[in-house]
C-alpha cells in the first residue's frame, strides 16, 4: 500500500486523529491519556479486558458510586460521546441495575451504581478507547 | 469481447438527485461513514449488526443492479461482472475482481476498500479479533452477484473473512449459497421523491444554479490505481442515500425493539452527531477548497453568502434542493429540504414500518454549517480542522441547535427546520 492516496491518508491522520476518540482505542494512547491503564502493556483490547481491570481496578463490588463526575470526567478527558457510546455497549448489563436509563445518560447528584454495573460500564469504555478513569483522582478533587 | 464499461450518474436538476440503476446516490465523506458505522457497531452486543449494515446494502445492490443490467440491455454475465466492477470503482468503494465468482459464490480479495483502506490508514487499530469494518462492500456485493446471476434477492449470504485493520494485507470476503433466502425486501429505490426549483434569493448574489451546475461538473473520479476518490482534504464515496436513511431507521428499529422508547433519544443524538461531523470534514473541506473560491468565492460578500453558496452545493452532490425560508442570521437560519433524501427514502415505508420522525442527520448538519460560519468564522480565516475547533464549536462551545418543525415523515407536506442559537 504504497499509493500516493495512502500517503496523503497518513498525512491526514497526523491532524486529524482527534476522531480517534470518537472510534477506537489505540495502544499508543496509553502512555499519554491521564488514566488508570491495566499493567499489562499493548494487550489486545478485547481478549483480556475482564482479567485485566478485575484485578485492581480500585472498584469495590460491595460500593455504590456516583455517577456524575465519573461521566464528568469521561466527557472532559475521553469524549462527549464516550459516555453514551459506553452505555449503548454495555446497556442490557446496564438495565438490570433497574436504574431507568434517562438517569444513566443524565446522572443527578446523588444517582449511584453498584461496584459491579460500574465495572461493566468502564469495561467497554476500556474497550473502545483504551483507558478509563482513575476513580481515586476523580473523588479525590 | 470489450468488457470496457462506461458509468455515469444521471443528475435530476428538479430533484437535486444523482441517480444511477434507480438509485439515488449521495456523496459523503470517510469520516461521516466512519461515524455512522461504528455508531450502529457499538450495538454489536444488543443485536446483529450486520443485518443492518450487511443486508440493506445487498437490498439496495440488488435492486440497483437488476435495473441497471435492464437498463444497459446486458444479460451475459462477463459482461454484468464487468458493469458492476466499474460502478463499484466510480462510486469510489475501491477495486474489485469478480473473476473468481460463480453463481455459487466465491471469494473476492482488494487491497483497496474504501472503509477498510480509510480506518486503516487515519483510525488507530481496531481490537484483535474484531470483525473487519467492510460491511457495506460485503452486503453490496453480495446482491451484486445474485442480480448477475439473476438470482432471488437474499440467496447469497456473506462474510468479511480479511481487513485491513485486522493487519491484513487485504480485504476478503467470502460468498456462498444460502439453502433459505434471508429476509430481505427490494429497494425503494428513489422512494417518495419531491421535485422542487433551485432556490435563489434575492438577498445573494450567489448565483445558485451556477454553483450548483458547477460542482456538478467537478471531476469527483476515482484514483486510477486505488479506486478511491480523494477530494477537499477528505476521501468521498457516492453511496446509494437509501443505505444511510435505512441503516440509521433499521438502528433506531432495532435499539427500540431491545431497550425500548427511552433509547430513543440517545440513538438519535448520535445521529445528530453524525450532521455535526458531516458538516465539519466534508463541508468545512468544501468551503475552504481552491474549488469553492473559484466559483463561490467571487460572490461572498456576507457571512450569510456561505450559507447560501454551502446550500447551492447540496443538489449536486445529490442530498436534494435546500431552501432558506427566511433571509438567515447568526441567531436563526429557517430552511425547508424538497427531497431531502433521507426522508424520501423513509416515507416510502409505510407508517407503521418506521420509526424515525424527521432526519436527525439534518439537524446536526445544519447547526454544524452555522457554527462553522458564526462561531468559527469560517468566512473570515482559515481553519484548521482539528479536534480543538470541534470540541469549541460541537462540545464544550456548542451554540447552536436544530429543529424540524414540519416532516414528511410526521405526514406534513414538506420538511422544514429551524437552526437557532442556543446564547440568543
Amino acid at each position: 500500500m504504497t499509493s500516493k492516496c495512502f500517503v496523503h491518508l497518513l498525512q491526514m491522520s497526523t491532524w486529524r486523529n482527534w476522531l480517534r476518540s470518537l472510534i477506537s482505542r489505540s495502544d499508543s494512547d496509553k502512555t499519554t491519556a491521564r488514566a488508570s491503564v491495566p499493567s499489562s502493556k499493548d494487550t489486545p483490547a478485547s481478549a483480556n479486558i475482564l482479567e485485566q481491570t478485575t484485578v485492581d481496578d480500585g472498584i469495590s463490588s460491595q460500593e455504590f458510586y456516583p455517577l456524575a463526575p465519573i461521566k464528568r470526567w469521561i466527557g472532559m478527558h475521553i469524549s462527549p460521546y464516550a459516555w453514551d457510546r459506553a452505555v449503548i455497549r454495555s446497556l442490557s448489563s446496564l438495565q438490570q441495575t433497574g436504574i431507568p436509563l434517562p438517569l444513566i445518560l443524565a446522572p443527578k447528584p446523588d444517582t449511584k451504581v453498584s461496584g459491579a454495573a460500574l465495572r461493566i460500564l468502564l469495561n467497554s469504555l476500556y474497550e473502545m478507547y483504551g483507558m478509563k478513569p482513575d476513580l481515586r483522582h476523580i473523588f479525590q478533587s | 469481447m470489450s468488457t470496457k464499461v462506461t458509468v455515469a450518474f444521471q443528475p435530476v436538476l428538479d430533484k437535486g438527485a444523482l441517480l444511477l440503476g434507480g438509485e439515488p446516490h449521495v456523496v459523503h465523506c470517510h469520516y461521516y461513514n466512519h461515524f455512522l458505522q461504528t455508531s450502529i457497531e457499538d450495538a454489536e452486543a444488543l443485536y446483529p449488526v450486520e443485518e443492518v449494515l450487511v443486508w440493506t446494502a445487498q437490498e439496495i445492490a440488488h435492486s440497483l443492479f437488476q435495473k441497471l443490467f435492464a437498463e444497459e440491455g446486458i444479460t451475459d454475465h462477463e459482461r454484468r461482472k464487468a458493469l458492476v466492477e466499474a460502478v463499484y470503482t466510480r462510486c469510489g468503494y475501491g477495486k474489485v475482481s469478480l473473476s473468481g465468482i460463480s453463481a455459487d459464490g466465491g471469494e473476492i480479495a482488494t487491497p483497496y476498500e474504501h472503509y477498510a483502506y480509510t480506518y486503516a490508514a487515519t483510525f488507530p487499530p481496531r481490537p484483535k479479533g474484531k470483525r473487519g469494518v467492510a460491511y457495506f462492500s460485503q452486503g453490496y456485493l453480495a446482491g451484486a452477484i445474485e442480480a448477475i446471476y439473476d438470482l432471488p434477492l437474499g440467496s447469497m449470504g456473506s462474510q468479511q473473512t480479511a481487513c485491513l485493520t485486522q493487519g491484513d494485507a487485504e480485504v476478503r470476503w467470502r460468498f456462498y449459497r444460502l439453502p433459505q433466502p434471508l429476509p430481505l425486501t427490494p429497494s425503494v429505490g428513489e422512494g417518495a421523491s419531491q421535485k422542487g426549483t433551485i432556490f435563489q434569493p434575492s438577498t445573494t448574489r450567489v448565483p445558485m444554479a451556477q454553483v450548483r451546475d458547477a460542482v456538478l461538473g467537478l471531476p469527483l473520479l476515482p484514483d486510477a490505481e486505488t479506486g478511491l476518490i480523494e477530494a477537499f482534504g477528505v476521501v468521498l464515496t457516492f453511496i446509494p442515500g437509501n443505505y444511510y436513511a435505512l441503516i440509521s431507521e433499521r438502528h433506531l428499529q432495532r435499539m427500540i425493539q431491545v431497550a425500548g422508547e427511552e433509547v430513543r433519544p440517545l440513538v438519535l443524538d448520535m445521529l445528530v452527531e453524525s450532521g455535526h461531523v458531516c458538516a465539519f470534514n466534508t463541508l468545512g473541506g468544501i468551503m475552504q477548497s481552491a474549488e469553492w473560491d473559484a466559483v463561490v468565492g467571487p460572490y461572498l460578500d456576507t457571512p450569510e453568502d456561505w450559507l447560501y453558496g454551502i446550500t447551492a452545493v447540496m443538489p449536486a452532490i445529490g442530498w436534494g434542493i435546500v431552501g432558506c425560508i427566511e433571509h438567515p442570521s447568526a441567531q436563526k437560519w429557517e430552511l425547508c429540504l424538497p427531497n431531502w433524501y433521507e426522508t424520501s427514502a423513509l416515507a416510502a415505508l409505510p407508517p407503521h414500518q418506521r420509526k424515525m420522525e424527521y432526519s436527525p442527520f439534518a439537524e446536526g448538519l445544519f447547526a454544524g454549517i452555522m457554527a462553522l460560519v458564526y462561531k468559527a468564522g469560517i468566512h473570515e480565516r482559515r481553519l484548521t480542522f482539528d479536534g480543538h475547533l470541534y470540541k469549541q464549536l460541537f462540545q464544550d462551545g456548542r451554540v447552536y441547535k436544530a429543529s424540524f418543525y414540519q416532516s414528511r415523515l410526521r405526514g406534513d407536506s414538506r420538511d422544514a427546520l429551524t437552526v437557532t442559537s442556543l446564547d440568543a
